[in-house]
């Protein structure tokens, strides 16, 4: 019952509080008081220019004599010159970085900021000093190096170290100008180097209008803002991000008045005597005592269009090992945020040694910033570089695309060796060099990724890259209508704002029957038969070693081979595995030899001469330190194919380091190892060797060479 | 059902040219605009000032709207920033607190008084709709035209509004606890 007075109470005061008159508009009165408007409107209808409201026209007021004509005709252009050297070329104005940074030339400030529904007030002065007030219930005051925070319901105050005043000083600037060339337009730096794009005339005073519409994560957004067109001060400035009423971001920002005189007292704190105080001292982040010594890292970030320089642009470092941080979390040793300054410039310090990733960010150009460097291991979309730790690495420079002139467009027409087009099949990019994936391709703008009745790719949303890239087309179903060979096309780099095409012919899978016999000529049941092609897999491919993927020759040293594409650099690998107890990747005796696939439609019977003879490889890994973890490994290199990605076979060591590699086969190889220590001290090393049939090798890693030792036959 | 499409006729026929028609519209909305203005402003003169100078702007915009069933929500953001520059405006000009009194001058009774504080502070969206409710009576029906909003969301913002408004009163003593 209680609940219930009090809602009908609560309903009592809020009529009383607010209830006013029912207004009525009287339409008519309107109408004479908004002449201009119902004017302006009914020009639009009629499709007639605008006239002023007296519809007077220039024409009648022309003069009819010649002479006459041209003396006003004089006198209308150079009213005309002086009007527009009064009121300036809006396409002419200052770019709005340029508009941020006159800012310099004010002593004080007043502002209001209106965020997602709340209002606070700001007040600056020089050197340094900012208040900052919240529904008049928290203050922040920063003083210079010191912030207090008041909280005015709960009566206390905390006092710390000022933010406001370390960016600043981070930055070189006051911190009323990091506040209005900065923090205000987080975010918005892709728009520095933008002009306005009209002006505008509210309360007496003529202001150039910046704007952009854009689309950030959250929806569409829009930016506004208004610069006096006399001072090129910043007048008011609005965001909003989102749709209708449901906006995720809508901020406005006035400022109220420039040069006014404010008292020191507004930016001093003083505790009330029963005031709460609270002095926090500063923490060292992981980061700030990361600075202290490591690698500098620069660059510059551009437009790409016109190659100006994008002041205040958000970039992020990121890298180094994970470390223990506060509140028991762990995160990266080097986490770093910075921004470009007026000329694009940027630099950071103190990255540890290792891979840091850097990003770029704004709401313009969340996803088009393309680095100009060449990385080591990045890709496009997530550049990173490697740094020792102690060098400085200039150059690391970025440029910002338009969307519109950043994504290339790819189309293929994918069709089979008989010319007809084949639907269902898929593509994507994949980097040359290394075989990482760069993207999916589609074949319809709505995003079908598979190739409709006509077989073709129509890709408008493509990233550059800078790197060799492939496209990889394969069929969706393997055993569908065709059976047909998935192929790569020539490797290609991918620029902005290119077209690309590619003809795509998919070739019919090739077979062939490979007979295995030993070296008198017999045919040898049991041998393992793998085939690999050049483009890394056939039917049977050695990489997998998965029981279920082998196949075994017959009693008559025959198997079955399929799905390979025609053509030479075939390889078949043969080895000899114990069935019962199967070491897959230590088999008793590789064969590698070379043959040939169709090019015709006929299946070959193909001889191949198996040696039994085992090869291994024994030795000892010393890295320079204890072991916790070792692992040998060879590559089999000089052979048709591509083989030299895949690890042949690979072992583990005991903990001296000691380990045996069988399964090798005959010819070149490289040898590779890894080990970790038990403190997480890694190295690698690596070396060369040619082995023959029928001998073990005595090998030796010391730090990171390899010795060949000796070697005696195996029997 | 009769009603929204007559207006909507009644926008097309607007934006054809017909001024009576744009007439009517703005009648029919004038008091619910006036309380979004009024939620903004909170002087019920500039906003019945704001709301007309909704109806010019709209006038000359109109032929921008596309769908002529939005015509309401449409004029009301209008309003709200016309609502937001006077807003501005004034708290440039000069330092009032035109809700501590009445229209007539007289100093509010304290509750009273606290009430309007606590509305002050409420978020734009909740103020908007406690206004719209309280100051000329609208229904869900007529806010929810206003607004845009279902009156589901509405009814959800009102009860939340409402819940706020009583406990910022109890902390002030205005309400038995």
């Amino acid at each position: 019952m209680k609940a219930n007075d009090n809602n009908r109470r609560l309903d009592t005061l809020l009529h009383q509080a607010v209830g006013g008159d029912d207004p009525a508009l009287n339409f008519e009165r309107w109408k004479q008081e908004h002449r201009e408007e119902i004017d302006e409107f009914n020009a639009q209808i009629s499709g007639e220019p605008i006239r002023s409201c007296r519809g007077i026209r220039l024409m009648e007021l022309m003069p009819r004599r010649p002479a006459v004509r041209v003396a006003v005709a004089a006198v209308l252009v150079l009213v005309l010159w002086v009007g527009m050297s009064r009121w300036g070329n809006p396409s002419g104005g200052l770019a709005f970085g340029e508009v941020l940074e006159q800012t310099a030339k004010i002593q004080t400030f007043h502002a209001k900021l209106y965020q997602n529904g709340k209002e606070s007030e700001i007040w600056g002065k020089r050197p340094n000093r900012l208040r900052w007030v919240y529904d008049e219930d928290v203050i922040e005051i920063s003083d210079g190096p010191t912030l207090s925070l008041v909280n005015v319901p709960f009566n206390k105050a905390t006092q710390k170290p000022s933010h406001y005043f370390q960016d600043a000083q981070r930055r070189g600037l006051d911190v009323i100008d990091d506040f209005l060339q900065v923090r205000i337009t987080e975010g918005l730096s892709g728009f520095f180097s933008e002009e306005p794009v009209g002006r505008t005339r509210q309360e007496g005073k003529i202001f150039d209008v910046y704007r952009m519409d854009f689309t950030a994560q959250e929806g569409p957004a829009h930016f506004e803002a208004l610069v006096d067109a006399e001072t090129h001060l910043l007048h008011s400035l609005s965001i909003q991000v989102g749709q209708g009423d449901e906006l995720s971001v809508d901020l406005r920002f006035f400022v109220t008045d420039y040069d006014i005189p404010l008292s020191d007292d507004l930016f001093t704190f003083r505790a009330g005597p029963t005031m709460k105080v609270t002095v926090e001292e500063p923490q060292p982040t992981p980061s700030q005592a990361a600075e202290e010594e490591g690698s500098t890292l620069s660059g510059r970030i551009v437009w790409a269009h016109n190659g100006k320089p994008i002041a205040g642009a958000r970039l992020t470092f990121f890298g180094g090992r994970m470390v223990a941080v506060a509140d028991g979390k762990r995160d990266r040793e080097f986490f770093v945020r910075a921004e470009t300054n007026r000329d694009g410039y940027w630099q950071v310090s103190g990255a540890p040694a290792g891979g840091i990733r850097i990003s770029v960010r704004s709401w313009e150009f969340e996803w088009p910033a393309m680095p100009t460097f060449t990385t080591n291991v990045g890709t496009s979309k997530d550049p990173r570089v490697l740094v020792d730790g102690r060098s400085s690495y200039t150059g690391l420079d970025f440029k910002v695309y338009k969307p519109d002139a950043f994504y290339a467009r790819l189309t293929a027409q994918v069709s089979n060796e008989d010319g007809q087009p084949i639907r269902d099949v898929s593509a994507y990019l994949m980097y040359a060099d290394s075989g990482d994936m760069h993207q999916s391709v589609y074949a319809t703008k709505r995003r079908h990724q598979y190739t409709r009745r006509d077989g073709k790719f129509d890709d408008s949303g493509i990233w550059p890259t800078y790197r060799p890239v492939c496209l990889y087309v394969g069929h969706k179903d393997p055993n569908g209508p065709y059976p047909l060979r998935g192929v790569h096309s020539e490797p290609f780099i991918i620029e902005s704002a290119q077209k690309y095409h590619l003809d795509i012919v998919l070739p019919h899978e090739r077979e062939m029957m490979v007979q295995v016999l030993d070296v008198q000529g017999r045919p040898l049941e049991g041998i393992c038969v793998s085939l690999l092609d050049g483009e890394w897999g056939g039917a049977f491919s050695p990489p997998s070693y998965q029981l279920g993927d082998q196949v075994f020759s017959d009693s008559d040293g025959l198997v079955h081979g399929s799905g390979l594409l025609p053509g030479e650099s075939v390889l078949i690998a043969l080895k000899r595995l114990d069935p019962n107890a199967p070491d897959l990747w230590n088999p008793q005796v590789a064969n590698l030899i070379p043959a040939t696939a169709p090019t015709d439609r006929s299946v070959p019977l193909v001889q191949a001469t198996f040696d039994d003879r085992p090869i291994a490889v024994e030795g000892k890994v010393d890295p320079g330190f204890p072991i916790d973890r070792a692992r040998v490994a060879a590559y089999v290199t000089g052979q048709p194919g591509d083989l030299r990605h895949m690890p042949f076979a690979r072992v583990d060591t005991d903990g001296d380091g000691r380990f045996t590699l069988r399964g090798v086969p005959a010819g070149k190889i490289r040898l590779l190892y890894s080990a970790t220590g038990p403190d997480g001290t890694s190295r690698r090393g690596e070396g060369a060797l040619v082995v023959e049939s029928g001998y073990c090798y005595r090998v030796e890693f010391a730090n990171e060479d390899l010795q060949v030792l000796s070697r005696h036959p195996t029997f | 059902m009769q009603k929204i499409d007559s207006q909507k006729e009644m926008v097309r026929a607007a934006q054809a040219g017909d001024l009576d028609s744009f007439g009517r519209l703005c009648e029919s909305c004038y008091a619910p605009l006036v309380a979004v203005a009024y939620s903004v402003l909170g002087d019920h003169q500039l906003a019945e000032d704001a709301a007309q100078e909704a109806f010019a702007r709209g006038l000359t915009n109109l032929r921008n709207l596309k769908d002529s069933g939005k015509f309401t929500p449409w004029l009301a953001r209008i309003c709200r920033h016309v609502a937001a520059d006077m807003a501005r405006v004034r708290r440039r000009d000069v330092r009032v607190e035109p809700r501590a009194k009445n229209a007539d001058g007289r100093p509010d009774d304290e509750p009273i008084r606290q009430v309007r504080i606590a509305i002050d502070r409420l978020p734009a969206s909740m103020k908007e709709v406690v206004v719209l409710r309280y100051y000329n009576h609208c229904s869900y029906e007529q806010m929810s035209a206003v607004l845009g909003l279902s009156r589901m969301t509405i009814n959800g913002r009102l009860t939340r509004a409402k819940r706020k408004l009583a406990k910022m009163l109890r902390q002030n003593d205005g309400m038995e606890r």
